[in-house]
């Protein structure tokens, strides 16, 4: 509906109409399908236009069925009871990584659905994003979905939804999202009880920024939910966290496609486009006002978002070494919480030191590193941020184990702790608390949700959750038991640095942090690895694990005693040629380490050993 | 032209690890084979001249019914001059050699038998779908020598799926008591497209460890050497100066032609392979008059380092020089590193491998 600016009675009632809410819901628990559902039946697309899970537009995120980059849909739809609303759904990542991502577009919206598979009940992600939701103070509609389901149990999930989280789930939205059922209840629970955006157009602006995207020709465009005043073209803006200013040359929303508007006012959730370069000089949650009677005070919950997980990235190929650079900064455009620096490695050559939010958000990277640019790379184990304490009183921050000052230097080491939450069916406790205990971790509570759940609370070293703490507590739980975890603080270790050398050779890049109680059992399950990822080389190789220069675990790679095509096939010579070029092939995509070739797998074979 | 080599591609059934173009044909088919064939030979009438080894390979010639080994022999007759032939050998499989057969090979102009036996192990011949006992081979050898067949080869396989080092020394002594003059003994090699590899990678046998392999071949070796067998190619031995000819011609990277379904042929500086499809081979040949073909380039130096090297004196290096008017060592510096860690030797003006360097060939091959 056409507004013409500055008439705040129109303003106000189009705000009136607006409702913005997200989807909170599990990985694969349908919310993806319920988008799509949704902005069919309110006709925003038509079906042509529809793609499988159009919300989620990288390859990436439709390959794994996750949503990693923020989107937002404006949806104009003329209800039955014969009003027209305007809805901004605004979808958000699923995965731990991206927690703060989730609780800043939960903040740009009055209202959440909760959506939870009939059959499987509420996860800890799920209930990790409701609690965001809660603090934002959203009304949170309940959405039973997957109804059709034989295991689907109804009651089960309401008395679920009640006891765990408390909200009243007699009304629950029954949906199949899949059968496209269910849907118009959904839309009219979306206006009955979401309430309209509140704010005023004519006070001092203040937009929140929730998400921005890169785009080639007209710089990083932020996704933005105005709250009070009015922004449009020819506005000089000013972020409130860095003071930075800029000149708006164009707003509008996305349908998903971007439409140009005049301005947008309170509740309009769009972008603004503003020649802005830096995508550090616009992070999410900061507040936008204008340079001219600025806002007093920022919206709030704005933090800079810190790496958390670190490791080295290294071309294979020490000439695309350039590439990668360029490569690194291309995503760096779009993804703030990247950060990297050059690094350099004895063993791997020129590289990047890397920090990443966490594990999911380090295997996208790396992916898209390797298949959207082509570049082979190595990857050494991942690190977290440790806090050494030198005797002479200085505290260090250490995110590369190559880089950890000699012992006798150190006073003590600490190491990040998580606050991690556990929920699994109540057959598998056993297990998982075993797993917690071998992975260092601190009991401190376990709780029932209800008769069949439970929820147990763990304090966790990062590093062990760095390591394989997802596909372990997968494996003991058959997939069953989901985490979700948050920074703690810092606490005091038994933690030396563990070399691994080969050939007698020490190689930086498989320097690991260990916890001395575990170090020889890890030292040799990691030499035994080794010794089945490096290939055999014409002479014996030892590799060799050690604290502080003494040796406490062993194992050797036998030389290569047998490479000879024993047969020439009836003067097909050039059947040996293949062979002969494979093993050149082979050989390039090593590494040559002193003087041994060591293949991209052993890098990381510190985080996947069986103990 | 020096050398002639003949492809049969059929048999009577497809061993486990055999990933050679055959199959298993009906007459008919075999028939129409074999007149395609016929009109090959006639392609390289002018090329057919000064033969002196010819190989008839397969799968399995020995399997062609009487009639058509006789029309086999009657078409090389026809085209080839076996006065001047000096080795003319053909592959059998033990349980196809009967006295009528043999007479037939006699009156061919063979006068060379290689005998495919594998192992003597039954449950081993049984897995590798070998139809053929122990006692075939001994009876075929004597039906052989009967037939006044005076020089024998066997193909031996060692490094066979749960093989130990007892059962390659017992087939070592079984391969002693035959009275042969020549044996090819390979490992087994696990090649894509066959049985092997399925049941490979379903995960139901394990190929021999490097190290047993190691011990075996290094076995091998030993006993041949010792009762009178010459070591002359990777994996080659001979008693009394019986080389195989034909191939040693192809070693030392002379000219030759290949005739027959999968055939590989070197002349004028340029390798050819003919299609690897039966029903290509003939349907080519009928309406263009030759066999669908493709064709590699002959890298002189590379080609004749592949080969030359796999014989255990190794290459001469002063007719390296005369060959390619270049110095070995200078074509390729690399060869020193090789040299120097005992890969290599240089011996009376050759460049050979050592024991160990032999076993690491591919090592060495991939420089050139």
């Amino acid at each position: 509906m056409a507004v013409k600016p500055k008439d705040y009675k129109a303003i106000e009632k189009r705000q009136k109409a607006i409702r913005n809410f997200s989807i909170i819901a599990h990985i694969d628990h349908g919310k993806s399908t319920l988008a799509d559902r949704i902005l069919e039946k309110t006709k925003s697309i038509t079906a042509r236009e529809m793609r499988e899970q159009l919300l989620d537009s990288m390859d990436l995120e439709r390959e794994r069925g996750i949503t990693i980059k923020l989107n937002a849909v404006e949806i104009n739809y003329e209800h039955t009871d014969g009003n027209p609303y305007i809805f901004h759904l605004i979808d958000t990542p699923g995965h731990v990584d991206f927690t703060y991502e989730v609780s800043r577009s939960l903040a740009a919206c009055e209202g959440a659905l909760l959506v939870v598979d009939a059959a499987q009940g509420i996860e800890a992600q799920t209930l990790a994003n409701v609690y965001l939701a809660l603090d934002n103070d959203l009304e949170i509609i309940p959405v039973i979905n997957k109804i059709d389901l034989p295991s689907a149990d109804i009651e089960k999930v309401k008395r679920d939804i009640e006891d765990v989280i408390g909200l009243d789930a007699s009304d629950a939205v029954l949906t199949s999202a899949k059968e496209g059922k269910g849907i118009d209840d959904i839309i009219d629970h979306i206006i009955r009880r979401i309430p309209a955006p509140q704010g005023n157009a004519d006070a001092p602006l203040k937009a929140l920024i929730f998400d921005s995207i890169y785009d080639p020709y007209r710089g990083v465009i932020p996704s933005i939910r105005v709250m009070e005043g009015t922004i449009e073209k020819g506005d000089i803006i000013r972020m409130m966290s860095n003071k930075i200013t800029y000149e708006v040359t164009e707003v509008g929303v996305t349908t998903p496609k971007q439409e140009k508007r005049d301005f947008l006012a309170p509740g309009d959730v769009g972008y603004v486009v503003a020649s802005i370069k830096n995508v550090e000089n616009v992070r999410v949650g900061d507040t936008i006002t204008k340079k001219e009677n600025p806002a007093q005070k920022a919206l709030p919950g704005y933090r800079s978002l810190n790496p958390m997980v670190f490791c080295g990235l290294f071309p294979i190929d020490s000439n695309r070494y350039n590439d990668l650079r360029e490569a690194l900064e291309r995503l760096k455009l779009n993804d703030a919480s990247l950060v990297f620096e050059a690094e350099s490695s004895q063993a791997l050559g020129f590289g990047f030191r890397t920090g990443f939010l966490g594990m999911l958000h380090m295997e996208i990277v790396q992916e898209r590193l390797e298949r959207e640019f082509n570049i082979d790379l190595i990857a050494t184990a991942p690190s977290v941020i440790y806090h050494v304490y030198m005797h002479d009183g200085v505290m260090q921050k250490i995110d590369n184990p190559s880089r950890m000052p000699d012992s006798q230097d150190v006073e003590r080491i600490e190491e990040p702790y998580v606050d991690a939450t556990i929920m699994c069916p109540k057959e598998y406790v056993g297990n998982i608390m075993e797993l917690c205990q071998n992975k260092r971790g601190h009991f401190r509570n376990m709780e029932y949700l209800g008769e069949y759940r439970v929820q147990l609370t763990y304090d966790l070293p990062l590093l062990e959750i760095v390591y394989d703490f997802f596909d372990k507590l997968k494996s003991s739980s058959k997939g069953y038991a989901s985490l979700d975890y948050e920074l703690k603080g810092y606490k005091p270790s038994k933690l030396v640095k563990m070399d691994i050398l080969i050939n007698h050779e020490t190689v930086d890049a498989l320097s690991t942090i260990v916890h001395r109680d575990f170090a020889f059992h890890r030292g040799k399950a990691i030499t035994e690895k080794l010794k089945d990822l490096i290939p055999r080389q014409m002479f014996e190789v030892p590799v060799q694990a050690a604290i502080n220069g003494k040796i406490i675990a062993r194992s050797t790679i036998k030389a290569m005693r047998k490479n000879v095509l024993s047969k020439c096939y009836g003067g097909d010579v050039s059947r040996k040629k293949k062979l002969l070029e494979k093993q050149k092939e082979g050989k390039k995509r090593m590494k040559s380490v002193g003087n041994v070739d060591v293949p991209q797998e052993a890098f990381l074979s510190v985080l996947s050993i069986d103990e | 032209m020096e050398s002639l080599y003949i492809h049969i591609p059929f048999c009577h059934r497809i061993c486990t690890y055999c990933d050679f173009v055959k199959e298993v044909a009906h007459p008919d088919k075999q028939a129409a084979y074999l007149d395609a064939l016929a009109t090959e030979f006639a392609l390289y009438k002018d090329r057919l001249e000064g033969i002196k080894t010819i190989f008839i390979g397969g799968g399995t010639p020995s399997s062609l019914p009487l009639e058509q080994l006789q029309k086999l022999f009657t078409l090389i007759r026809s085209h080839v001059d076996l006065d001047k032939v000096i080795e003319f050998t053909i592959e059998c499989n033990p349980s196809d050699i009967t006295p009528a057969k043999a007479r037939c090979f006699k009156a061919g102009g063979i006068n060379r038998i290689s005998l495919g036996v594998q192992t003597f192990k039954a449950k081993q011949l049984a897995f590798l779908n070998r139809d053929h006992r122990e006692e075939d081979v001994v009876a075929a050898i004597d039906i052989l020598k009967a037939e006044c067949f005076a020089n024998i080869s066997v193909d031996m396989l060692f490094a066979l799926i749960d093989q130990t080092l007892a059962d390659v020394k017992e087939d070592l002594k079984k391969v002693l008591t035959l009275d042969i003059t020549h044996i090819s003994y390979y490992s087994l090699i696990l090649e894509s497209g066959t049985r092997l590899y399925t049941l490979y990678k379903k995960g139901e046998i394990a190929l021999t460890e490097e190290t047993l392999e190691t011990e075996m071949y290094e076995t091998v070796i030993e006993t041949l050497v010792q009762h009178g067998f010459e070591h002359y190619e990777v994996s080659n031995f001979a008693l009394d100066g019986n080389h195989c000819r034909h191939n040693l011609h192809i070693w030392k990277d002379g000219d030759y032609l290949g005739l027959g379904l999968g055939a590989h042929a070197k002349y004028d500086d340029r390798r050819s392979e003919n299609t690897g499809r039966v029903k290509t081979y003939i349907e080519s040949i009928n309406e263009t008059g030759k066999p669908e073909q493709i064709f590699y380039p002959y890298e002189d130096k590379r080609d004749y380092l592949l080969n030359g090297l796999r014989l255990i004196k190794g290459v001469d290096l002063s007719e390296y020089q005369a060959r390619f008017g270049t110095d070995l060592l200078q074509d390729y510096p690399a060869l020193k590193k090789y040299l120097e860690n005992n890969l290599l030797k240089m011996q009376a003006g050759r460049l050979a491998f050592t024991r160990r360097g032999l076993f690491l060939g591919n090592e060495v091959f991939q420089i050139f």
